[in-house]
């Protein structure tokens, strides 16, 4: 699946503009571990946000954006449950042409 | 070339990584202006005459009402600016360093509904020295956070 990041709270692994391929599939074969960015649906209204997982624990996955200060993430809305992660992000395409130029 | 192909398949989908809300945009003064507004309320329902003329008594009727409503409107505002600060602005790491942040809100937002309650100067100089003492914490913890 492609995606395109808006917002800040990725970077600098993640801009604005940048274009990532996000596979659903890995998690088929490979569990969700500590490090993986991920697409995971927003817990408070289900839309798609772009996070990284921090830690987990028995109780679902606490994920942060890089850039803390310009994040809203588990420490808002808590932990996550597994099913609500849709998938990991594998590598990114396009760069935002703002950090070309 | 990835423009070009993407121009065939699709665009991709957009996944968000923002904050709910700009940052800088959390202040302390509504509820430090709040909290004064509600001493200044108390201060003016306590220094009305008791007796007059009937027009004078009307008249100190009239400004009690409206003493009243606004000490009762800003110690509400207050309350509500303060509990912004608290679920929207502080995270765990300030709680961290202000181990007893939550008893200050606590009691100060109860400090607000203390003051609609009654007329009372100790209590309303009780909460602008809680307020400011909130306040206080949050312009540390956003120096900590803007300084670098």
């Amino acid at each position: 699946m492609r995606f395109v990041v808006s917002g800040e709270s990725m970077e600098p692994a993640f801009s604005h503009g940048d274009k990532l391929w996000v596979s659903r599939l890995i998690y088929k074969v490979k569990k969700i571990v500590v490090g993986d960015a991920v697409v995971m649906l927003d817990p408070r209204d289900s839309r798609l946000i772009l996070k990284r997982v921090k830690s987990r624990s028995r109780e679902g996955y606490f994920v942060a954006g890089d850039n803390e200060k310009k994040s809203t993430d588990s420490r808002t809305f808590g932990l996550v449950k597994p099913e609500r992660i849709i998938g990991m992000v594998i590598f990114r395409y396009s760069r935002a042409r703002s950090a070309l130029n | 070339m990835i423009r070009i192909i993407e121009r065939l398949i699709g665009e991709p989908r957009t996944v968000y990584a923002h904050c709910d809300i700009p940052c800088g945009i959390y202040k302390t003064q509504p509820s430090l202006t709040a909290a004064e507004t509600v001493e200044m309320m108390t201060q003016k329902i306590l220094a009305l005459p008791i007796d007059g003329t009937p027009q004078e008594v009307l008249q100190a009727r009239n400004s009690f009402v409206r003493m009243v409503m606004v000490k009762e409107e800003h110690a509400e505002l207050c309350k509500r600016e303060l509990l912004i600060l608290w679920t929207d602005y502080f995270k765990p790491e300030h709680l961290k360093q202000f181990p007893d942040l939550h008893e200050k809100v606590w009691a100060a937002t109860k400090l607000c509904s203390k003051n609609k309650r009654e007329v009372n100067l100790d209590a309303a100089k009780e909460l602008k020295a809680a307020v400011s003492e909130i306040a206080d914490i949050f312009e540390k913890t956003h120096e900590a956070e803007h300084s670098h």
